[in-house]
């Protein structure tokens, strides 16, 4: 049997020194099982995009099959970008590398691997538009730090960007308030433009626009999944709901994510939004098409992003409803916040949100005719409308993880807050450098909440997981309340890895739990057909 | 019997802080150099888990070699940072370097005191409960690499699982964290 290796013979087998010239050419990206998303098919591409000539590669493999023009690709349409996009040229420019960013990243704080700093995987697009696109890197090169394309630029693209969540915290620290997202949106819209995408966000994007949700649920298995439901919660409350699909001239068109309909716990959410829903008499309408609020548009290219936003408006225009309500989404409120209104608003041939039940007006929505849910419930607890026993939720001791999305691309930190606070008695905030605008990803956002990438997203979920095991360690904390269906997707394994005992809800499900809603039988148990607190026995 | 047990451990406690930040800067310099700055700068815990647990269980194991016996503190401080390492790119002896690396850190610091006063067989000891302490990572190693596993499938059942209720009638909340075909969950 041969010796095993020596500890020095392992210290040795590490080279990860940093070269101080050169580094970004010297260390190629090392593709293993585990460590990236698997690519998209080409005729996915050819289908979504009209992309011709696509051929299967893998990352693994030396050759990716990139196009024999492929530098062209890229040139051609950064430099298109760069006219287009004046924040891409301005990010492009103005980065003095002062190093605010760089400790703020959730996979670099994880991994300790400095291309994850948001500055230099910034870098890793910035060098080839110094090189290129400016006149002092056409004179100097290397010597201001530009660098030229080639296949190992390309193969560190798809490594760097897709271990970037588009969560943005990076950028609350930035003096200049470079969005490094967007930097990485426009990378993988690059990549795009060669074939290099990966499956899992291809196959949602093609789902979600040909069907209407991520994994292609058919109209009618739609309607049978709310059927379920509709018996779930007569066995909970007694009563028997008759929520509305695909009602013409309902006021209001509800679109949750899709996640929330299909897998645990996010169908406690969608049953929660159902019985509220019914509890108010409100006319509204889901849509078999407008079945998916997520939009994984935002992880590949704006076209894309456009598209399905675009669905969204075009189905509340064809059901002719008077304005939107969105569920507890994560990057559907970025989009919509943010991009839609130049991408296709404003929503003229809808109304200015105003709650049928408050009065309220939603004037912060008067562009975009969208109210997030918990905007919504916050004014029906605010006017005293609902019948709540947060005693139901005694049981729970929660604390709640500002989804990256709805905090920092539209501020919404005070609203599920008050909504949890008054549907439950225990409420315990995680520590504030983690929280609200400072809140930690739960490192799978923008498509990298696929199998393959599970260890990965242990990694680089770990900040926020650390933060939950604070106050489960100190308060006794079993609950993680979110609103965004990914958190809801993602969170159970991450905390049964880093914090056991730690479970993963909806604030809606919390608020149907409290709700009394008129004429129900006594409650036996919670959604989930756990007893409730005193009905143990 | 050696009258000279319990100086090495007497010395190495009033040498605790350089040999623990001696080890500490040995593991950590398994990773790049800025990463490893950042673990080793970096004081918040939540700005930097990494290198907190890093520094304050490092430190606890180091106490735990100390005893004469060791308490649960031992494998859960070991745990701590095994669990981190499992999930990073390591091959596993590369995450479980950590440990292993302690000998180096412990010859290069005690070889001299040793060799004077003469405390070779309590070093001897101490270097075996280094070895145990290694096979102790170990096997949370594999633990944790398995769970990363369950989890996997855990999470291929859960996303689909209301349709796997609904329409087979498998209901993944009966297996609790676990396979649901598995041996140890069929008994349910």
């Amino acid at each position: 049997m041969a010796n095993p290796p020596s500890t020095d013979t392992v210290v040795k087998s590490i080279d990860y020194t940093m070269p101080r010239t050169d580094w970004m050419e010297d260390i190629p990206p090392q593709f293993i099982p585990n460590n990236y998303s698997n690519p998209a098919k080409p005729d996915q591409l050819e289908y979504f995009f009209g992309y011709k000539g696509a051929k299967e590669w893998l990352p693994t493999h030396e050759d990716w099959q990139l196009p024999e023009n492929w530098q062209e690709i890229i040139y051609e349409g950064f430099r298109e970008r760069l006219e287009k996009y004046r924040s891409l040229k301005v990010f492009m420019d103005i980065c003095v590398r002062c190093g605010a960013c760089a400790d703020k990243c959730h996979y670099f704080i994880g991994s300790g691997d400095p291309k994850n700093m948001p500055v230099l995987r910034a870098e890793l697009l910035r060098s080839i538009y110094r090189k290129d696109f400016t006149t002092v890197g056409r004179i100097l090169g290397k010597l201001s730090g530009g660098r030229k394309l080639t296949k190992e630029v390309i193969k560190e693209w798809y490594m760097y960007f897709y271990q970037c969540t588009e969560c943005r915290r990076c950028s609350l620290f930035c003096p200049y308030g470079i969005d490094t997202a967007e930097i990485t949106m426009l990378a993988r819209e690059l990549l795009n433009l060669v074939g290099i995408q990966t499956d899992w966000i291809m196959a949602p994007v093609i789902n979600s626009f040909n069907v209407g949700n991520h994994i292609g649920i058919p109209p009618h298995t739609f309607k049978d999944i709310v059927d379920f439901m509709v018996d779930d919660i007569e066995e909970l409350t007694g009563k028997r709901i008759d929520p509305p699909i695909n009602k013409k001239g309902a006021e209001i068109l509800f679109i949750p994510p899709s996640g929330d309909y299909f897998a645990d716990p996010g169908t406690y959410t969608f049953m929660g939004y159902l019985m509220l829903f019914h509890e108010l008499g409100l006319d509204y309408t889901l849509s078999t098409y407008a079945a998916e609020g997520g939009n994984f548009g935002l992880f590949t290219s704006h076209e894309a992003m456009k598209r399905l936003n675009a669905k969204m408006y075009a189905e509340a225009q064809r059901l002719g409803v008077k304005w939107i309500l969105g569920g507890e989404c994560g990057h559907m409120w970025r989009v919509v916040n943010q991009y839609m209104d130049t991408l296709n608003g404003p929503a003229d041939f809808l109304e200015v949100p105003r709650s049928p039940i408050t009065g309220t007006v939603f004037q912060n929505a008067s562009s975009t005719k969208m109210v997030h849910i918990t905007e919504f419930t916050a004014d029906l607890i605010r006017n005293n409308v609902l019948n709540l026993d947060p005693s139901r939720n005694d049981n729970k001791r929660v604390t709640y993880h500002d989804s990256c999305n709805p905090a920092r691309a539209m501020g919404l930190f005070e609203e599920p807050r008050y909504v949890i606070n008054n549907v439950c008695n225990h409420f315990y905030e995680m520590p504030e450098q983690t929280i609200r605008e400072r809140t930690f990803c739960c490192g799978s956002g923008a498509g990298l909440n696929n199998d393959e990438f599970m260890e990965m997203r242990m990694r680089g979920g770990m900040p926020r997981a650390n933060a939950v095991k604070q106050v489960h360690d100190q308060y006794d904390v079993n609950m993680l309340a979110c609103i965004c269906a990914i958190d809801r997707v993602v969170f159970p394994p991450l905390m049964d890895y880093w914090v056991p005992g730690v479970d993963v809800t909806g604030v809606h499900e919390l608020v149907a739990n409290a709700l009394v809603m008129r004429g129900e039988k006594e409650r036996e148990t919670d959604l989930r057909g756990e007893p409730l607190p005193g009905k143990e026995g | 019997m050696n009258t000279s047990q319990g100086q090495l451990r007497e010395y190495m406690l009033q040498h605790r802080d350089k040999i623990v930040n001696e080890w500490l800067d040995a593991a950590l310099q398994t990773y790049p150099e800025d990463g490893a700055k950042f673990f080793k700068e970096q004081k918040d815990q939540f700005a930097n888990p990494v290198g907190a647990t890093f520094s304050r269980e490092l430190n606890n194991i180091f106490g735990e070699l100390l005893r004469e016996t060791s308490s649960q503190q031992l494998p859960d401080s070991v745990d701590a940072i095994v669990r981190i390492r499992a999930v990073q790119e390591f091959s596993p002896s590369q995450a479980l370097q950590v440990f292993t690396v302690l000998k180096d850190v412990l010859r290069a610091q005690l070889d001299k005191p040793v060799q004077e006063h003469g405390w070779q067989a309590e070093y001897r000891a101490l270097e075996d409960k280094v070895d145990q302490l290694s096979m102790l990572a170990v096997d949370i190693y594999v633990k944790c690499k398995e769970k990363m596993w369950e989890l996997r499938v855990r999470q291929a059942q859960e996303r689909v699982s209301y349709l796997l209720r609904k329409y087979a009638g498998v209901d993944v909340r009966d297996s609790g964290r676990g396979d649901p075909f598995s041996e140890d969950t069929a008994q349910d």
